[in-house]
């Protein structure tokens, strides 16, 4: 099996990859909603759960098992990433309207953004899947334990805990930003 | 920060705080840059970005390099080259310490000095010599003293300078970086603050720094990027 982090800088590539081809504008485009999304889980993601969970266990007096809840949870986070990554590089409304900076400094920032939104998804998924103590291993899609720097990144280095605290402000200037353009 | 004078009057004792002295940095380095042009403060920050990298692996990488060379100007030095027979030259040059000891925290501190603050100057008279234009004064344009072609850009330049007056502070905070831990946490300095203290201002400011260099980034294409 390929160690998680090994998938997590390959998918960050990837989109690096992606972002040189789109260009800087349309990858900025991306990288708004990504941290409106990121802001969203961190001021209700938790809360929406357990709204949802408390409003089913009253109605129907069911509440999710202890092995597979994990799961739902995480599944939950992870369909709203896909879902919005896939709107953002999808639709046009939100990229920022006009023409890329001109020659290889535009090519630069169109990679330098490629790979923050690669980041901000791959490194988003993984906080989750950390989160909920990786509940994919039911489904033998991932072994445990992780390498010490997979630990480490897990630790340290994601994105719902390296922006935490900045998340709001992120918006706000992304939004001006957008609004400015 | 606090002040206090001594009982017998006189003697000042100056303590400072980790968080106080990182500002302090930051501030000084913020200035230069508002008055510099982003170019050269984004080619500064690149070197002092590499000394801080190259710093954290104490410039294991370089020392090798380093100690060869040092051994080959002593050899040439002291007539290797110009000498029929070298190989005497040779083993005595062999025998003289090396210019960096690995194994001596010092020589290491002050190879990381010398390598920190030469890829410093280099960086910063590199700028200078590209980019010889100077920035415009915001001043003389916040002050409706320019032209009126100078204040109709006045948006433009002053986003510029602010974002220069940001790369400005990346750069202090990196030299605080380096400094901080190496100097400013020695207990025989006059001004004293604790390593550890140091290193976890440091460390939790190191995040703010990166987003800093992301956003900088962003504004910077985004200045760049011309309107439909």
């Amino acid at each position: 099996m390929v160690p998680i982090e090994i998938v997590f800088f390959i998918v960050i590539a990837i989109f690096g990859l992606v972002g040189l081809v789109r260009g800087f504008l349309r990858e900025l485009g991306v990288t708004l909603p990504l941290i409106v999304l990121l802001w969203a889980y961190s001021a209700l993601g938790e809360r929406l759960l357990r709204l949802v969970e408390g409003g089913m266990a009253k109605a129907a007096g069911y509440s999710l098992p202890t092995t597979t809840g994990d799961l739902v949870r995480c599944s939950f986070f992870i369909v709203t990433l896909i879902f919005v990554t896939f709107i953002a590089y999808q639709g046009e409304t939100l990229a920022f309207g006009g023409s890329d900076p001109p020659g290889i400094q535009g090519w630069l920032l169109a990679l330098l953004i490629g790979l923050v939104n690669g980041y901000l998804i791959a490194g988003t998924a993984w906080y989750y899947l950390a989160h909920y103590n990786y509940p994919i291993q039911t489904l033998g899609m991932i072994q445990l334990p992780l390498t010490p720097l997979a630990q480490a990144i897990a630790s340290h280095a994601l994105p719902p805990d390296v922006l935490g605290p900045l998340l709001p402000f992120l918006v706000f200037f992304l939004i001006i930003l957008r609004i400015i353009r | 920060m606090l002040l206090s004078r001594s009982p017998q009057g006189g003697l000042q004792v100056v303590e400072l705080t980790a968080t106080t002295v990182v500002l302090i940095f930051v501030g000084f380095f913020a200035y230069l840059g508002s008055r510099r042009d982003l170019r050269k403060e984004l080619l500064f920050f690149a070197g002092l970005l590499l000394g801080t990298l190259l710093s954290l692996v104490d410039c294991k990488p370089l020392m090798p390099i380093a100690n060869r060379v040092f051994r080959l100007i002593l050899f040439a030095v002291k007539g290797g080259a110009m000498t029929d027979d070298p190989l005497p030259i040779w083993e005595a040059v062999k025998k003289r310490p090396p210019l960096v000891n690995p194994a001596d925290p010092k020589s290491i501190l002050w190879f990381n000095t010398g390598v920190f603050v030469t890829l410093a100057i280099i960086f910063y008279l590199l700028g200078n010599r590209l980019w010889r234009a100077q920035p415009p004064n915001i001043l003389s344009i916040l002050t409706m003293a320019g032209s009126k072609k100078s204040r109709s850009q006045m948006p433009r330049v002053l986003l510029t300078q602010l974002t220069s007056t940001v790369v400005g502070g990346l750069n202090g905070f990196l030299v605080a970086m380096f400094v901080i831990p190496r100097y400013l946490a020695a207990t025989q300095t006059l001004v004293v603050i604790p390593g550890t203290a140091a290193w976890d201002v440091l460390a939790h400011s190191l995040r703010y720094a990166i987003v800093v260099v992301f956003l900088v980034f962003i504004v910077r294409g985004w200045q760049q990027a011309k309107r439909r």
